[in-house]
């Protein structure tokens, strides 16, 4: 009896105890919790090149469109900040179908640039673009490639 | 017999005062603080005194907060192992106070043009003459680094939006404990007067490091909290719009002392009976600082429309991606 006794003590001491080693969860306020995420694309974005070392060529821009035409227009549905550290990216989307755009630009000086195949000089660009799905719960692939 | 009896009574009245005098008179200690930049051409010390006020009380004497400027020697010196190389002596300058609440009616500090080298030793040394008291300082400023990224402004666009919050990549610099990450932000304020173009610092993270795991620190600032800092440093005029210029990513390094200070202070400790200080007979910091800059990038359109709609900063005024203001 004094054992059953202690076993409720026990009991009840948890019951407060344990609630307050609850760690806290900090949300954030700007994430809207009813926004259902059903879909992921990555994007493995390499950079080859032929004719200028990849090591002069940098990652400008990576974007997701709902069409083509706001891909041109760049209305953008999300961008990336893309780095020269960082090959894989992830975007969260809604099913559907989506457009995607890569950008990669030159840094060689001189004529270089030009004469490797990029429009223009120095900070010359080259696009990308591409149709992709997403499929609830399931994780999309694209690889851009250049020209 | 008499005359002996009074005198008793006389002492025993005096005796029975209970009231305690809480506030001893005694000498004002040194407060020192200051950050060797190596960024920049003048050097600035902040030199007062503590001082004690009955509440409520404000002091309108200078002298209560200050030394009489005759009275101090104030020099920084470079140090090679024991021997000071280069010796720098400090003038003191009166300066225009930012906004919060100083004790004092005006600020004295004392400064020189004095070219501060990375990764150098350095000695603070002031004399107070009318106490005869030396109070000194060491610090060994930060060495250089870089920004790695953001990089490349001329081409890239920073994005600010909840899934895709914006790196910082910096090489680490030697004698650096404490890290700040944030940008300076450029816009334009126009009224009926004209445009005017201004530049708001928005300090993001604070990261204290001591080691050095790889050739660059990563570490990602929060697109919420950005917008959410914007708004509360910016203040609301209805009378002016405004529209966005430029980003400058920044990068600011500590030394060792700045970074136990921020610790200490963030910590809050109730039981720690002193501030930090590595200030010899006296009471504040010296340390090292030093800025990394990656200049002049532009945001992305929907970042430019989350800034002028966005819940944070809406009323600030902000132009959108057309140069439009909704209700305007």
């Amino acid at each position: 009896m004094k054992s059953v006794g202690f076993s409720v003590l026990v009991f009840l001491v948890c019951l407060v105890v344990l609630p307050a080693c609850e760690p806290e969860i900090i949300t954030d306020p700007e994430i809207d919790d009813t926004q259902v995420i059903q879909g992921i694309l990555h994007v493995d974005f390499q950079i080859k090149h032929i004719w200028i070392p990849t090591d002069r060529i940098i990652r400008v821009g990576l974007h997701v469109a709902v069409d083509a035409q706001s891909l041109y227009r760049g209305i953008y549905l999300q961008s990336a900040n893309v780095t020269d550290t960082k090959k894989l990216y992830v975007f969260h989307l809604p099913p559907g179908t989506y457009y995607y755009e890569a950008i990669i630009a030159c840094l060689c000086e001189g004529d270089s640039c030009s004469a490797g195949g990029f429009p223009g000089n120095q900070f010359g660009k080259k696009h990308t673009m591409g149709k992709f799905e997403i499929v609830k719960d399931e994780s999309t692939l694209v690889k851009p490639t250049f020209q | 017999m008499r005359n002996l009896g009074l005198i008793a009574m006389i002492l025993l009245l005096f005796g029975c005062d209970t009231e305690v005098d809480l506030i001893y008179e005694a000498d004002a200690i040194p407060i020192v603080y200051c950050l060797l930049d190596p960024g920049e051409e003048i050097q600035t010390i902040r030199l007062s005194k503590s001082f004690i006020t009955e509440q409520g009380e404000t002091i309108s004497d200078s002298t209560e907060l200050y030394y009489y400027q005759d009275d101090v020697r104030l020099a920084i010196e470079k140090m090679e192992g024991d021997k000071a190389v280069q010796h720098t002596e400090f003038a003191p300058v009166t300066i225009n106070k930012e906004s919060g609440f100083f004790p004092g009616q005006y600020h004295i500090v004392y400064q020189s043009r004095m070219e501060i080298a990375t990764n150098t030793v350095y000695r603070l040394v002031i004399y107070l003459e009318k106490e005869d008291k030396l109070i000194y300082a060491f610090t060994t400023t930060p060495g250089d680094f870089t920004i790695i990224d953001p990089s490349h402004p001329e081409v890239r666009a920073l994005h600010f939006s909840v899934d895709h919050n914006p790196v910082f990549h910096w090489t680490p610099s030697e004698n650096v404990h404490i890290y700040q990450l944030g940008f300076q932000f450029n816009y334009y304020e126009t009224d009926s007067t004209g445009s005017l173009l201004k530049s708001l610092l928005v300090p993001l993270k604070t990261i204290v490091l001591q080691n050095n795991p790889g050739w660059f620190y990563s570490f990602d600032i929060n697109s919420t909290k950005f917008y959410a800092s914007l708004g509360s440093l910016l203040d609301a005029k209805p009378e002016v719009l405004r529209s966005f210029q430029s980003i400058d990513a920044i990068v600011i390094a500590g030394g060792e002392e700045l970074a136990v200070h921020f610790q200490l202070e963030k910590e809050g400790d109730p039981f720690r009976m002193l501030d930090y200080s590595n200030i010899q007979n006296g009471i504040g910091v010296f340390s090292g600082i030093g800025y990394s800059y990656s200049r002049g990038f532009r945001i992305t359109d929907q970042s430019i429309d989350s800034l002028a709609y966005g819940r944070f900063t809406h009323e600030l005024n902000f132009l959108d991606r057309y140069g439009n203001r909704k209700g305007k």
